[in-house]
């Protein structure tokens, strides 16, 4: 008996730990105001989750318009800007509306905060009482999203503090700021964007790997058979001419959909982009192989160049808010990419020289389109399938 | 020629003798493209992507093939129990015959009535055995599920002594038992000594769930996973309920990794494989709300409640008045926060130490903040573990303490627990302080386990995430 009584309770034990329903993190949701500081004012991206607003205030939660005024005069009540002197701020709302925007349907309201004359931009104390007066347990998120001049160029909200309970009032100071500071931001960005851009870097460099070197026909010449009437190569100023061309045209092409797109706030889906992003490096690793279009290397780079440039663009896209935080931002990015990408061919040119005019040129020119093959193929299934492969991992 | 012409400054042999042949290049390009993407999708392949355990093994072995058969079979275990415990109260036996089959049916159940019995019965038990017999085993167990765990280590001492010795299961049970202990006391590296030791004594698919749990709320999920399947893989013919209860372990991890998709999965192959479990179907709820389709989660979670007329799970309503908040109806959502409140008031006067966490969850949400503060600290009390923590640092932050909240997050970080909840309340915390940095970073490092960490649907998860 003392036996089957021990089975029952190891296979109850099991079952009673194991198997018992756990519990979730049981969240209530939070509200969220999201702050762009730029063009003479701040804008405020207020997200109340919608059954918050109703559960604090019992207010109706339509579109219409009765409804809406209800919130918008909510909101005006409970919310307030003031300037480090007292003096209130000029709150207007550009949009209100309840909306599905991620999860459960919020209130979401776009405010215009405008200083008192004479006041800071940067610096102001924001008293809230929505929700958080009825609900003591609501937690309210305060973010910067938008702060060009005050050199912020990534796209993560930077929290600011938070909200909750007896908490009521938070003190914004952004610190000092100039479109310097924003130009130079906007260059680091550019030049780290370049720099960890592996796939921009490998295809302007696999585009280089034969540029020394003059096509014939179908083949690249060899200089293990230096008699062969077939093989050629360029001088060392027509090699030069050749890959300033090629670097020269990649920019114009990037340049030229970077300024476009970002300037005229055009959203691209990110997939297709970045797809055949990996393509031209693959034609570039093909090319750099076997000769595919000898002598047009710069008028690929620059048509590839258009392809790169709309990847650049989704991240300088957003940058600023007036017109000239918004080309600052392009004109820094923009030098940011050519200065590394001018340093980097430098470093490399010498060698691109000297391994062109080398018995082992062709060893070396495969090796590398055969490496830079390998990686644009496994990007290429890594964007097209959505899942990380084992060499893209090794590309980091 | 072409190429003389646009170059200039050639040496001097360059002859350019060969047409292109356009087509020819074309198909040799499509060939390598071709074949590099197959070569990369091939190596892609290689590493063996852990599957979920098998939705339908081979062969299932002993036990009700589904959830109406299981309650069916655990009506007449208890039937018998209490048959016996009237003919004989004073025999342990028996005692224990009926605890242990009111503790099955309370665990298809969740019915608190049915633990309180079970706990009553094992008292008995304890009471009437001779020195060194007893139901203590059993009884730890009990004292575990109702989360009593002070009472366990002498129980377990009691059982090591007892007049007839453990056999290898038992002490391996025991064994795990400890680490058990250890782990809801918050000492992760004595209950992972612990459960390798049972492992070690004896392998066991009990065992292997629960280094599962361990290495969950350690963040490593990859291993979390890894233990499942060995805990089926060591099961030669698993009964359904048992396949059924690793799925729902496995879509739980991923629940935990922000792997809304593949739990949804995981939780339809559990109601297949076992159907009729209400807990499955309040995760295929939840599953559904998350998702945007809060007609079928409500559908689900009111059958649920409508199926247990008796004693229905106040977690469910708590569920219930989450999803009606969510879409605005604050009646119907204060309706059924009344209802889970009284419920878990009646729970609480029934077994406080087992029902004060859940309590605790719902105050937070539909209750105040100081009687979530006190009930927080029972419950940390009771099991001073992560989760206890966690929730203990909410309460903190809700009753305007910040700071405190901080440093119990720090202690659970210390203690070798991540969680995404965990780092996602820390940025709150900070936030609340004024540490604009600290906050970007924790909430950087809840996104790193659970990209998914500040979902705005999250609210609408409210079982299975930790």
């Amino acid at each position: 008996m003392i036996r089957w009584l021990a089975a029952v309770a190891l296979l109850l034990a099991f079952a009673l730990l194991a198997f018992a329903l756990p519990a979730a993190a049981h969240l209530t949701p939070n509200s969220e105001v999201k702050f762009a500081f730029g063009g003479g004012h701040v804008t405020a991206d207020i997200i109340i989750p919608q059954g918050e607003y109703a559960a604090a205030t019992g207010n109706p939660t339509g579109n219409d318009r009765q409804s809406l005024q209800r919130a918008a005069g909510y909101l005006h009540k409970n919310i307030a800007v003031r300037a480090p002197d007292g003096r209130n701020w000029v709150m207007s709302f550009q949009s209100l509306a309840f909306a599905q925007i991620a999860g459960p349907p919020d209130l979401h309201a776009v405010a215009r905060l405008d200083p008192p004359a004479g006041a800071p931009l940067r610096q102001f104390r924001i008293d809230w009482q929505a929700i958080i007066a009825e609900q003591p347990g609501h937690f309210v998120l305060f973010v910067a999203v938008a702060d060009f001049a005050g050199g912020k160029t990534d796209h993560r909200p930077h929290i600011l503090g938070a909200l909750q309970g007896q908490r009521r009032s938070l003190v914004i100071d952004r610190g000092d700021a100039s479109l310097w500071r924003g130009l130079g931001a906007a260059m680091r960005l550019g030049m780290h964007h370049i720099a960890d851009g592996r796939d921009h870097m490998l295809f302007l460099l696999t585009l280089l790997l034969p540029a020394p070197m003059l096509a014939n026909g179908q083949r690249w010449p060899n200089l293990r058979w230096p008699n062969r009437h077939w093989n050629a190569r360029r001088t060392p100023r027509a090699a030069l001419l050749h890959l300033a061309g090629i670097v020269t045209a990649f920019t114009i092409g990037h340049s030229v959909t970077l300024v476009l797109v970002a300037a005229l706030g055009w959203k691209l889906p990110a997939p297709p982009v970045e797809i055949a992003i990996a393509l031209t490096i693959l034609v570039a690793a093909v090319h750099a192989w076997r000769p595919i279009f000898p002598g047009r290397e710069a008028l690929v780079a620059g048509s590839f160049g258009l392809i790169h440039g709309l990847a650049f663009a989704g991240v300088v896209a957003g940058l600023g808010i007036d017109r000239t935080e918004k080309a600052l931002a392009i004109l820094g990015f923009n030098l940011g990419i050519e200065i590394v990408q001018i340093g980097l061919v430098a470093a490399i040119l010498p060698l691109l020289l000297v391994v062109a005019r080398s018995r082992r040129a062709a060893i070396w020119r495969n090796t590398g389109a055969a490496l830079a093959g390998i990686a644009a193929a496994a990007w290429l299934v890594e964007r097209v399938s959505g899942h990380a492969n084992p060499i893209t991992r090794l590309l980091g | 020629m072409r190429q003389t012409r646009l170059i200039a400054g050639l040496d001097p042999a360059t002859p350019d003798d060969s047409a292109p042949h356009v087509r020819r290049r074309l198909v040799f390009v499509a060939a390598l493209i071709l074949v590099a993407i197959g070569i990369v999708s091939a190596i892609d392949r290689l590493p063996p992507v852990p599957a979920p355990a098998r939705a339908v093994p081979l062969r299932y072995g002993y036990g009700p093939a589904s959830y109406a058969a299981a309650l069916t079979r655990a009506n007449e275990d208890v039937l018998l129990g209490e048959e016996r415990v009237a003919r004989a109260p004073a025999e342990w036996v028996f005692q224990e015959y009926l605890a242990q089959a009111l503790l099955v049916r309370a665990r298809l159940t969740g019915s608190f009535i049915d633990l309180a019995r079970a706990d009553a019965a094992l008292a008995h038990g304890l009471a009437s055995a001779p020195p060194r017999t007893g139901p203590q085993l059993m009884a730890a167990i009990g004292a575990m599920t109702v989360h009593r765990l002070g009472a366990i280590p002498a129980l377990l001492d009691a059982h090591d002594a007892a007049v007839i010795p453990a056999d290898v299961a038992e002490r391996a049970e025991v064994l795990a038992l400890r680490g058990d202990t250890a782990f809801y006391a918050g000492d992760s590296a004595a209950a992972h000594t612990a459960y390798v030791a049972a492992m070690r004594l004896q392998a066991a698919a009990g065992i292997a769930v629960r280094l599962a749990n361990l290495y969950r709320s350690q963040g490593d999920y990859a291993a979390a996973q890894a233990q499942i399947a060995a805990a089926l893989a060591m099961t030669k013919a698993p009964s359904r309920a048992l396949h059924a209860d690793l799925l729902l372990q496995q879509g739980a991890i991923r629940l935990s990794s922000g792997d809304w998709p593949g739990a949804q999965t995981l939780f339809a192959a559990a109601d297949q494989v076992f159907s009729g479990n209400w807990r499955t179907a309040a995760l295929l709820a939840q599953m559904a709300a998350v998702r945007g389709d809060t007609a079928r989660a409500e559908r689900l979670y009111r059958a649920i409640l409508a199926g247990n007329p008796a004693e229905p799970p106040p977690e469910i309503m708590d569920a219930l008045a989450a999803l009606y908040r969510a879409g605005g109806n604050t009646a119907a959502s204060r309706i059924w926060a009344d209802r889970a409140a009284a419920g878990w008031a009646t729970r609480l006067a029934l077994l406080p130490e087992a029902a004060v966490g859940h309590a605790l969850e719902h105050e937070l949400v539909f209750g105040t903040p100081a009687r979530a503060l006190a009930l927080a600290r029972q419950n940390v009390a009771a099991r001073p573990y992560g989760d206890s923590n966690i929730l203990l640092a909410r309460a903190m932050l809700q009753n305007g303490d910040p700071t405190a909240a901080a440093a119990v997050l720090a202690q659970v970080a210390a203690s070798g627990w991540r969680s995404a909840d965990q780092f996602a309340l820390l940025a709150q915390a900070e936030a609340l302080l004024g540490h604009g940095e600290a906050a970007d970073a924790a909430q950087a490092r809840a996104l790193a386990i659970n990209p998914r960490a500040l979902d705005p649907a999250l609210p609408l998860l409210w079982f299975g995430t930790h």
